[in-house]
């Protein structure tokens, strides 16, 4: 072979080499705007909302960090280049679930299935564009962001319910040990003479969903084997029950000590940052311990290699090596340029077409009054005045008045004027609820140990089409008790509890069918409570009920006179 | 296309170039015996034991023990007995239940009845939720209810605990038979059988309301059960001998003496050890009034007479005797063949006893219907027994009354003067005399002012002195003050339709006319209601004389 043809090959590999390398960036930039950033574009609307609505959400308040995490992690740590063939396949299948997803939400207007479809999208773009990581690498930081979305049917409050219960089941016991004396009834934990409602003491941002988006991230970052990450992920509940247990410790002694209420203010502020802390503390030390307890066999440290190559320890290093960090092999495309823009046109279309439609969605859906719910507590407070209910409302008698706050995002809404009367027999409890009362009224009484015997609807007489929540309840010791409410907002127009946002869709709007509209949050919850002792008679019941109707109408005059405090 | 592959062999890693292929092992698994896989895991066991590097999981060790600690304490908390806690909540109760009756220590303050209830509230329901047919936690959470005015959520838990076939928790019997106490004097009718089996059981503690064993007794009494009438009212005369008067009362108004006697007599030993001391004039009235209700006015008239001698300035015991002096006045009158017959020294010492007993007027009008004070006879007859015995005061005001009636406006001024000189507080004679005053020629309606100012202040309960100040006001043309004594006599006695005309006429004339219909309405209201009353009362009557 003469030196010139020698040459000749040189150059044409190097050449061949350059135009791999160029068309590896083409790929990887053509991956990056039509696989990731077109979709989340166009799903950019709707994620504004569902940004919204998760910031109502206290335990989820974590997102963004966890969000800027995963970014950081897929920018800095990840290796991108071309996937494997099977591995692109999953990465377009993916993408596309994630895209259909993406429709089916923007159509049904839910935040929740097009958050779904954002991590869907995320995951399948990473998959095919950081070909040189795991795929489990891969999946373990979108798990980063998978952690940010609540769980459907209320499966995230059940988990957070739970443990919060287990704690307070655990700390009840304790106190009773150190002799002081308490007791829990259902979600309601009496020390010391104060009434601790246990799922509102330990409702705040560091949940066990923000301590398990921390352990994500740290496991991530030190990339740890699968089982050691399963168990220190599994780990995260039991740390968190811990903290809610120390929680609800310290809270219970420092009122039966008469110390200051940690449970409001900055008392709370600190209590939570060192309860979280703690959580941190010990999920840090159970990784490390679990790393040390599942570290592979290390032969140096074996006197025989005899059993080492035994089939018991062929499996157990597998399963604590899985993954392995094996390099992933570098797949180079062929010389051939592949055409795909018709592809390409065909998604970015479609994408647009989700894009306008989520437009959409953002202007026509009715947002709630952003200034109403930031009201302030002296806004609050006046906007109902204690002597709108006379000293004597026929056999009732007013004997006391309350004006209550609560934290933000607390099942019994933040704001409450109680009003309490006395007819001789019952106590009677009036109360006004708002901003936005989260919970319905069973999920509320059912947490303070009621049962539900009754809920039924129930019109008003009026000329407005009013309806009450009438609910018949009774505790442990067979007492009956009647709860009624009735929603309204801020123009003192009725409002339905707050329908489930798949009975609208994108159509029925478009048609203009007012029936399945969304409706806004909740602003104002009128509830009358009772304890009847038995059943009520048909009479009882229509003079309770007329009642309601006065008391009713009073209240939503006075807040309608008050508009230049809701203005 | 050359690929390129940089798998770098892991470390630590043993290369077999002769490892067995895939199909010799799975052959190999077929041959696997389970004891061959029990001394591999064996020597996995001991190599993992000497390969670990235990330092690392010292980080741990804080956080064991910290979970070591908490646990145990959790453990020793939920693994002691039931019976352990609820003896040790209960003790608590008991200790909270005491200290809510007993002032602190050291300390002005009273406990707070509110955080002390609820304290020992959620103590019982503790105990509940460790023994949930514990009867007394149970009763306690349901009348911790009932203190917070929910009587009717509390009504079905106290009557589970008091079956109405058989007896059951005795407290809530109590509560319960108090329930329907309540509903009946609220209007409702309640089964007469149903309570007296309440009370049966509920009376049988010895914390009961001592109002509950009168009822029982009244109830024992009426189905003539005497004997255990006469029981439970020795134990209720132990907490409250006053209640016993009730029942005296029920009895001498039934004709049964000898069970008013003997209530009376255990009334008088009930309070006997109690005549010194705090409440002695109240213990020793409820002994002389059992008397007088039992027809043993001497016996009584003697016991105040004996307490005066103790405490001869005890208001209470001079009122008390001097009611007494005005029913045995009244024991003296005989008529005879159309001729009255009294010993008016009684009402004389009446007056003395307590000058400021407005009472005597009925006596005044009785011996008036009687007529006495009517003809020139019988005041000659008065003005005798004053010419021999100088200090007749009901003489006197016979006299003054006679001159009143007479128009002898002088005589009558004269007369009640005398009586006043004797007696400055004898508030009868002054509100009479500032009525004269008024009427004199020359009126002395400042005076008049002033005496009946005083009369209000000696007794300022009493209405007539009000509207006496109102007329003396009018008289001295003052008719708007008078309007405010006017309302100050009918707040004291709502039902004088005389003063509430007056006050009609004259704010009519002061042009007041919406106070003046007010008034009005209410008069028709009084009116009503006081024929109601009579209504009831007649009928009530009716009801006892078909009954007998």
């Amino acid at each position: 072979m003469s030196v010139a043809g020698v040459e000749s090959r040189e150059i044409r590999f190097d050449s061949i080499m350059t135009d791999k390398a160029a068309l590896h960036v083409e790929r990887q930039t053509m991956l990056f705007f039509v696989g990731l950033i077109l979709p989340v574009i166009a799903m950019a609307p709707v994620l504004f909302l569902t940004a919204q609505d998760l910031w109502k959400q206290m335990p989820f308040r974590f997102f963004p960090l966890s969000i800027a995490v995963g970014v950081a992690y897929l920018g800095f740590t990840c290796e991108y280049r071309q996937a494997s063939r099977l591995r692109s396949i999953f990465s377009a299948l993916i993408l596309m679930c994630g895209m259909a997803i993406a429709v089916w939400g923007v159509y049904f207007l839910s935040t929740s299935r097009v958050h779904l479809a954002l991590i869907m999208v995320v995951f399948g773009w990473a998959l095919g564009a950081c070909g040189g990581t795991a795929w489990t690498r891969v999946f373990a930081i979108c798990l980063l962001f998978a952690v940010t979305l609540p769980l459907p049917r209320g499966l995230s409050t059940f988990i957070s319910h739970s443990l919060q219960a287990a704690a307070a089941w655990a700390c009840s016991g304790f106190l009773e040990a150190v002799s002081i004396p308490n007791v829990l009834e259902y979600s309601v934990l009496r020390v010391g003479g104060k009434q601790l409602l246990v799922h509102e003491v330990c409702h705040d941002a560091a949940s066990c969903f923000a301590l398990l988006a921390f352990a994500f991230a740290w496991l991530t970052y030190w990339r740890r084997t699968f089982l050691v990450a399963l168990l220190v992920s599994l780990s995260v509940f039991f740390w968190s029950m811990l903290g809610d247990f120390v929680r609800l410790l310290l809270i219970s002694i420092a009122v039966q000590s008469h110390w200051t209420d940690l449970n409001f203010g900055y008392s709370a502020l600190i209590l939570s940052c060192f309860v979280f802390g703690l959580n941190v503390a010990c999920v840090i030390a159970f990784d490390f311990s679990m790393v040390a307890l599942f570290a592979p066999i290390e032969v140096e440290r074996v006197s025989s290699t005899a059993h080492v190559s035994s089939t018991a320890h062929r499996v157990y290093r597998r399963c604590v090596k899985w993954p392995s960090s094996s390099h992933i092999p570098v797949t180079v495309g062929s010389s051939k340029t592949s055409n795909h823009l018709g592809l390409v046109a065909v998604f970015s279309l479609f994408c647009g077409a989700i894009g306008l439609a989520s437009m959409w969605v953002l202007f026509i859906r009715p947002q709630p009054n952003n200034e109403l719910i930031a009201m302030s507590r002296g806004q609050a407070e006046a906007l109902v005045a204690e002597d709108v209910f006379p000293e004597q409302l026929g056999n009732l008698k007013r004997i006391n008045y309350a004006f209550e706050t609560r934290p933000e995002g607390s099942v019994l809404s933040q704001y409450s004027h109680a009003w309490q009367f006395d007819s001789g027999d019952t106590r009677v409890v009036v109360s006004l609820d708002f901003p936005n009362p989260r919970n319905s009224l069973l999920n509320v009484y059912q947490l303070l140990g009621w049962k539900i015997e009754e809920s039924r609807d129930i019109e008003m007489n009026t000329d407005v089409p009013w309806t009450i929540e009438a609910t018949r309840m009774t505790n442990r010791f067979g007492v009956t008790a009647n709860a009624w409410s009735a929603l309204f907002n801020e123009l003192g127009e009725p409002l339905a509890a707050e329908d489930p946002l798949p009975r609208a869709t994108i159509v029925s709007l478009l048609r203009g069918d007012r029936s399945s509209e969304i409706v806004p949050s909740t602003h104002f919850q009128f509830r009358l409570f009772f304890e009847s002792g038995k059943e009520l008679s048909q009479t009882q019941f229509e003079q309770y009920q007329a009642l309601f109707v006065e008391m009713f109408d009073r209240l939503r005059q006075q807040i309608l006179a008050s508009k230049s405090i809701l203005e | 296309m050359k690929i390129l592959s940089s798998k770098k062999p892991s470390k630590n890693e043993i290369e077999d170039p002769q490892a067995p292929s895939a199909v010799s092992r799975l052959a190999s698994w077929t041959s696997f015996s389970f004891v061959d896989l029990a001394g591999e895991l064996m020597d996995l066991k001991s190599l993992w034991f000497a390969t670990r590097k235990w330092n690392s999981t010292l980080l741990m060790l804080p956080i064991v023990l910290m979970l070591l600690a908490l646990g145990s304490v959790v453990a020793v908390g939920k693994l002691s007995t039931n019976r352990s806690k609820v003896k040790w909540y209960v003790d608590l109760a008991d200790k909270e239940i005491k200290l809510a009756t007993e002032k602190p220590p050291n300390t002005e303050l009273p406990p707070n009845p509110k955080d002390n209830a609820e304290f020992v509230d959620m103590l019982f329901r503790r105990v509940l939720q460790l023994e949930n047919n514990n009867k007394r936690a149970l009763f306690h959470v349901a009348l911790q209810m009932s203190r917070y005015g929910q009587v009717s959520a509390a009504r079905p838990i106290m009557e589970s605990l008091a079956p109405t076939k058989f007896g059951g928790y005795e407290p809530a019997h109590a509560w319960v038979a108090g329930d329907m106490i309540q509903k009946a004097q609220s209007g409702e009718s309640i089964n007469s059988e149903t309570l007296k089996h309440h009370l049966k059981y509920g009376t049988m503690r010895t914390d009961v309301n001592p109002v509950l064993l009168v009822v029982y007794a009244q109830l024992l009494q009426r189905d003539d059960q005497i004997t255990e009438a006469e029981q439970v009212l020795r134990k209720a005369a132990k907490f409250e001998p006053r209640l016993l008067l009730r029942s005296i009362a029920t009895y001498v108004r039934n004709g049964m003496v000898g069970q008013a006697k003997s209530a009376a007599d255990l009334l008088v030993d009930s309070v006997k050890d109690k005549w010194t001391g705090e409440k002695a004039d109240e213990n020793l009235l409820l002994a002389a009034q059992g008397y007088v209700l039992t027809d043993r006015l001497d016996m009584g008239i003697e016991l105040m007479q004996s307490g005066l001698k103790l405490r001869p300035q005890s208001p209470l015991l001079r009122r008390a005797l001097s009611d007494a002096m005005r029913i045995k006045f009244r024991t003296t009158l005989i008529t005879k063949d159309s001729q009255v017959q009294v010993n008016l020294e009684y009402i004389n010492f009446a007056i003395a006893l307590d000058p400021t007993n407005i009472a005597i007027r009925e006596e005044l009008e009785m011996l008036s219907e009687l007529g006495i004070g009517q003809n020139d006879s019988t005041c000659e007859a008065l003005r005798a027994q004053i010419a021999v015995n100088g200090s007749s005061f009901i003489a006197r005001l016979i006299l003054a009354e006679s001159s009143l009636r007479g128009r002898d406006f002088p005589s009558a001024v004269n007369q009640y003067e005398v009586l006043l000189a004797e007696f400055p507080n004898m508030t009868l004679a002054i509100n009479n005399l500032a009525m004269i005053y008024t009427f004199l020629d020359v009126p002395r309606n400042d005076e008049a002012l002033s005496i009946i100012d005083r009369a209000i202040e000696i007794s300022p309960d009493v209405a007539e002195f009000h509207d006496t100040r109102a007329e003396v006001l009018i008289a001295s043309g003052r008719k708007s003050e008078a309007v405010a004594s006017f309302e100050d006599a009918l707040k004291k006695d709502p039902e004088r339709e005389n003063t509430r005309v007056k006050l009609i006429a004259l704010l009519d004339e002061l042009s007041n006319l919406e106070q003046a219909q007010q008034q009005r309405d209410q008069l028709a209201q009084v009116r009503n209601n006081v024929l109601e009353r009579q209504e009831k009362l007649r009928a009530a009557q009716l009801g006892e004389r078909k009954s007998d």
